[in-house]
């Protein structure tokens, strides 16, 4: 499934020009990623919550979405609150599980999830190819636009490459758990795929200026502004002046 | 040599004289083309020949026999040491961009880099400078003409190798390019997706220069061919003339095509002395 396989619902969200979305989204996320008291935050978690909602992507799809996330958030936090130290609220032989410790993991978990969330919202209800034409526009300069592009389209192809050499390296007698053995063989299919991966961005790059490229991306999307991207716009301005009000009173 | 074939296939024929520079569409001329890997000199010396246009034109040669660098020098990939490419009487230079000149790379990984198909196919026309509603027109056109418009909105990384390769031409042919460089369009391709290439090259009005190791494909799609081997073309006539040559065949580590081979059914009565 694709990041922006919903992008062509029918929402307030997915109808929101691209240009005043991602600008106002990224300016959310960012705030977001500042806060630190409880309210604020538990506002900005319901707010992503009401956008999801909004843009009426399937829950489904979010949660696949937010899989890895969690998986990470799941094996980071427990370590935090076992090891942050300051008042344990409970212990046994050598474990404590430590208030200071909640209360950061709770923190960290909320606003990355919020992030997360937002991203998904903001981002995921754009066609990839508008997105970066947008991105174009509201000028994030080419070459960082280029990675991003490149790392979308043939992280899938390295992936699978990786999975190949693996292969033959098995049937060949290689395995990974004997690692200090075979130490010599991980590195060697390290370096092959990222020599397979430079000589590759060469031939993209020719094939790139045998099309034309010349470091600007366009697109054949169509921008139109209406009153409701405006409207759109200040909804969000509230939202970010409420988050900052209840940050900082 | 132009198309009406001069030089008789040989293994030993020398390089052929070449007719001054023509200024019709799509007519491709190269003279006095070399080029050198700093690993590995030689690898094209005075390699001259041209292809009048909308004709089609084989390369063949063994493995490491300069095909790949000789289309890549032809479509401005590659610089050459010495040489000129020319296309309607125009110089192509190297590093520049040229939409009279294509090339097909034999992966289509490294050719579809966008994130939708339909994105792809109008990348070269959007980046000509035409008008949104022309290139929309133009990536209608190009994906129906390899029968691929059912996979517009579909991620490149999610298509088979079949449909991979038959977007890729679709990324060329919306450029409406005068010059297509194939660089073994059929390989790793099934039956079905081999015949659809064949299909679609044979209906392009482009002039066509294609190389491939499958001899019985470039039967179907080229009345020429240049044999290359040791940086230099050792034979260019009529394809069927060349190609049922087993000496020199044999000569460039090459083998006839099995459709070229006189022989009898399986089951037949052995034949007794």
């Amino acid at each position: 499934m694709e990041f922006d396989s919903y992008a062509d619902l029918d929402s307030p969200v997915q109808a929101w020009d691209p240009r005043f979305k991602l600008s106002a989204g990224f300016l959310l996320i960012l705030v977001c990623a500042s806060l630190s008291k409880a309210p604020s935050l538990a506002a900005a978690g319901l707010g992503a919550l009401v956008l999801i909602t909004l843009s009426r992507l399937p829950l489904l799809f979010v949660l696949r979405m937010l899989k890895a996330p969690i998986v990470l958030l799941a094996l980071m936090l427990p370590l935090l609150v076992l090891t942050a130290g300051g008042q344990a609220l409970w212990s046994w032989r050598f474990l404590h599980l430590y208030r200071n410790g909640l209360i950061l993991a709770a923190r960290i978990a909320a606003k990355s999830l919020t992030v997360i969330l937002l991203f998904i919202g903001f981002f995921g209800t754009v066609r990839l190819n508008t997105a970066f034409q947008t991105l174009e526009r509201l000028k994030v300069p080419s070459t960082l636009l280029a990675i991003l592009l490149f790392t979308y389209r043939y992280i899938y192809l390295y992936l699978e490459d990786m999975r190949k050499l693996l292969s033959a390296a098995r049937l060949r007698g290689y395995n990974l758990q004997r690692g200090l053995r075979h130490i010599g063989t991980s590195s060697g299919i390290l370096v092959t795929l990222l020599l397979r991966s430079y000589e590759q961005s060469e031939r993209v790059a020719a094939a790139m200026r045998l099309r034309g490229f010349d470091g600007s991306f366009r697109g054949i999307a169509r921008f139109h502004r209406s009153p409701a991207d405006l409207l759109a716009v200040a909804l969000t301005a509230v939202w970010i002046c409420l988050l900052l009000w209840l940050e900082l009173r | 040599m132009r198309d009406a074939p001069t030089t008789p296939p040989s293994s030993s024929s020398s390089p052929v004289s070449v007719p001054s520079a023509i200024s019709e569409p799509g007519a491709l001329e190269i003279r006095g083309l070399c080029f050198a890997y700093p690993d590995r000199p030689e690898v094209l010396q005075e390699i001259s020949f041209g292809v009048n246009p909308g004709r089609r034109v084989a390369v063949v040669g063994p493995n490491g026999s300069g095909k790949t660098t000789l289309l890549l020098l032809t479509c401005g990939v590659l610089k050459p040491s010495a040489g000129v490419v020319s296309v309607d009487g125009g110089r192509i230079k190297a590093g520049g961009f040229d939409p009279r000149v294509t090339y097909l790379f034999q992966s289509p990984d490294d050719q579809l880099f966008c994130p939708t198909v339909s994105d792809d196919v109008a990348f070269g026309p959007l980046n000509m400078g035409l008008p949104a509603e022309e290139v929309r027109v133009r990536v209608q056109e190009a994906l129906e003409t390899v029968g691929a418009e059912a996979l517009a909105d579909r991620p490149p990384h999610h298509l088979s190798g079949g449909e991979k390769r038959l977007v890729a031409l679709a990324t060329l042919l919306s450029m409406s390019p005068r010059v297509i460089l194939l660089d073994e369009p059929t390989s790793n391709l099934d039956s079905r997706n081999r015949r659809q290439v064949i299909n679609i090259l044979r209906q392009a009005p482009q002039t066509l220069l294609v190389t491939s190791h499958d001899l019985e494909f470039l039967l179907e799609i080229c009345p020429r061919v240049l044999l290359i081997d040791g940086g230099r073309v050792n034979a260019d006539g009529p394809i069927r003339q060349v190609l049922a040559d087993r000496t020199l065949l044999q000569a460039h580590g090459l083998e006839k095509p099995h459709s070229l081979v006189p022989h009898r059914h399986i089951g037949a009565a052995p034949h007794r002395a």
